[in-house]
């Protein structure tokens, strides 16, 4: 081992832990939120109880909102259709109107949900559903565009700490096989080492691919050098129709139903979104793009309609390698063509992430601790966010799921409650474990999350009729596998708060010195 | 990162500190104009479809950014690191500002 090596190894240990340590506690709730999010549509379900689901065809979903549109809008600009799928229960809708009598933009309605089968308003209680996690998982709900900055600023050092962190590691695959209990800092390394590497690729994966997802805003630049307006690149990429003016007469828009099913029988694959511009002018266009399903690359292709004779006017052409390999990069991220198995697999994944995130943070206190010396105050500081990230964040997840039930379904403004509900019980628990000692902080607010979680399938029972038992003997899987997983997630909890509960191990043999200790952490 | 030994005088330490400060600004910030450059050159200057060739600067921009910011933190020589990063990122900007949108 040459010293250069040794001096390579060393410094890189020391990046890796910076990098780790001021990204680490926002990393942990984008881990989390961000595991959540591969359910996005599925937690949607849950928190609308009233909805059940109806096997509609996205052609016969998209005929139902366009003729529901129709009746709201004729003279829109442009209407955005997400159709239903097996995972979600609603067709999704945004309308852009038309310049108003004064020539000045009007604001639409935002998004709207309906029937998928007749195109109505769905009457469920009003929430953000998934969409809440999926959000605050690349904003942190912070206003834009600095919630997506800090995010990505996060993501960068996670990539920084990982590649930093396989340098500095000597033993990968020893690694694999190690994992001691109850040693104290040995133990949270070897933790952190085993959560990291067992997952090494789908950590590499999941981060740069998450930088790529928002590649748009963070390097917009190589667009810039390449294209007087951006928007011919997107046409060009992601074989957009280029957007034409309206021409200002009148004709019928066609039926969009039959041109859902003529570009499902191109494809022999489902559709899954439609734009419509200046619908009901001879300008027309009706474009619709393919579903996911089956392909890892989440650009899907689309094609192009006269929306006033039906005629084909585009097929977007296949992506070359670079832009294909980006859209893969984004369906690796999002991972909508995964099927259950792999989608639990992705959802374990996300977890061991979390752990590693975890892991390290508590590895930075526990490797500055001295016996019999008073802890120095970044130390403290240090600990207190980590109880406030680690053991706090779930438990305001847990509050706004259970707030979801126990907020009256008619409530005005109850979306926006639920989603403070959140935040409140985070905040609040964050500051109310300052006036605990550390170690009983930590057992208490694992036993608290560990009970906040096991409500939840409990509360569940008692304000719907779609509790755990019912679900799982009519076979409703979602509302099951929601209520399982919340009992699933308590269990872990309730293991980490009777591990924090108990004394830790006198230490055992020769003290380490401190610079011994160094050598130690990276062996 | 390179701490050094543990500086001796008052004066030193401000200095170790200032020192740790600007590297930090040269990685973040000099490390993010450098990958740009450095990538939107390549989006202007390989000879391919226009689309494909912003896709690879776009796609490659991350990999840059965090093997020049690992680098900067690593090298103790900060002089050098400064006048990589800064120097680089200017004379790649010059070069765009030369060379202009693709026609």
């Amino acid at each position: 081992m040459s010293a250069a090596a040794i001096g390579l190894r060393q410094s890189m240990a020391t990046i890796h832990g910076w990098l780790g340590l001021l990204a680490g506690w926002i990393l942990f709730t984008m881990f989390l939120t961000g595991t959540a999010s591969y359910f996005r549509p599925e937690i949607t379900q849950w928190m609308q109880p009233e909805i059940r689901p109806a096997a509609v065809s996205p052609s016969q979903a998209a005929g139902a909102a366009v003729r529901r549109l129709n009746a709201d809008g004729p003279d829109d600009v442009q209407w955005y259709i997400y159709l239903p799928d097996d995972r979600t229960v609603a067709t999704r809708a945004f309308r852009l109107l038309a310049p108003g009598p004064d020539g000045k933009p009007q604001r639409g309605p935002g998004e709207i949900t309906l029937d998928p089968a007749t195109g109505a308003d769905l009457h469920a209680r009003d929430t953000r559903g998934g969409e809440h996690f999926y959000r605050f998982h690349f904003q942190l709900q912070l206003p834009h565009p600095w919630g997506r900055w800090l995010a990505g600023l996060c993501a960068m050092f996670m990539l920084g700490a990982i590649i930093s962190g396989v340098i500095t590691h000597k033993r990968i695959f020893a690694d694999f096989f190690t994992l001691r209990w109850n040693k104290g800092q040995r133990s949270w390394l070897d933790a952190h080492n085993v959560s990291a590497v067992l997952a090494l690729p789908y950590h590499a994966m999941i981060t740069y691919t998450g930088l790529i997802t928002l590649v748009a805003m963070y390097m917009p630049w190589p667009v810039a050098a390449n294209y007087a307006k951006p928007l011919a690149f997107a046409e060009a990429a992601y074989g957009l129709p280029a957007e034409g003016e309206a021409s200002g007469r009148r004709a019928p828009l066609v039926d969009v139903a039959a041109l859902v099913r003529d570009a499902e029988g191109r494809w022999g694959k489902p559709a899954t979104r439609l734009v419509v511009r200046h619908p009901n002018d001879a300008a027309a266009t009706v474009t619709v793009s393919r579903h996911t399903r089956g392909s890892i690359n989440a650009r899907t292709p689309s094609i192009t309609y006269d929306g006033a004779t039906g005629r084909v006017l585009a097929v977007a052409p296949d992506a070359g390698p670079a832009l294909s390999t980006a859209g893969v990069m984004l369906g690796l991220h999002i991972a909508g063509f995964a099927g259950p198995a792999l989608r639990w697999a992705y959802f374990a994944l996300g977890l061991t992430g979390a752990a590693m995130v975890g892991t390290g943070l508590l590895l930075w206190t526990t490797k500055r601790r001295r016996p019999n010396a008073a802890p120095f105050f970044g130390l403290r500081l240090v600990e207190r966010l980590n109880i406030a990230v680690v053991a706090a964040f779930p438990i305001g997840m847990a509050a706004y799921l259970l707030a979801n039930r126990l907020i009256p379904a008619q409530a005005q403004g109850r979306a926006a409650t639920e989603v403070s509900a959140m935040f409140w019980v985070w905040g609040i628990l964050s500051l109310v474990q300052l006036a605990r000692p550390a170690r009983r902080a930590w057992a208490e607010l694992f036993a608290l999350g560990a009970l906040a979680w096991a409500a939840i399938p409990i509360v569940d029972a008692a304000t719907t009729d779609r509790g755990l038992f019912h679900a799982l003997a009519t076979g409703d899987m979602v509302f099951a596998g929601v209520d399982i997983a919340t009992l699933v997630i308590a269990l872990t909890l309730a293991l980490a708060a009777w591990r924090a509960s108990r004394r830790p191990p006198a230490p055992k043999g020769r003290r380490t010195t401190a610079p011994r200790q160094e050598q130690l952490v990276h062996a | 990162m390179s701490a050094g030994p543990v500086p001796a005088s008052r004066h030193a330490a401000a200095r170790h500190s200032a020192g740790v400060v600007w590297r930090c600004v040269t990685v973040l910030f000099g490390g993010y104009a450098f990958a740009a450059v450095g990538v939107t050159l390549l989006a202007r200057l390989l000879p391919i479809d226009r689309a494909e060739a912003t896709g690879w600067g776009m796609v490659l921009s991350f990999l840059v950014f965090v093997s020049v910011g690992l680098w900067g933190l690593h090298d103790h020589r900060l002089g050098r690191v400064s006048l990589v990063i800064w120097g680089g990122a200017a004379l790649g900007f010059a070069a765009l500002r030369l060379l202009g949108v693709r026609p």
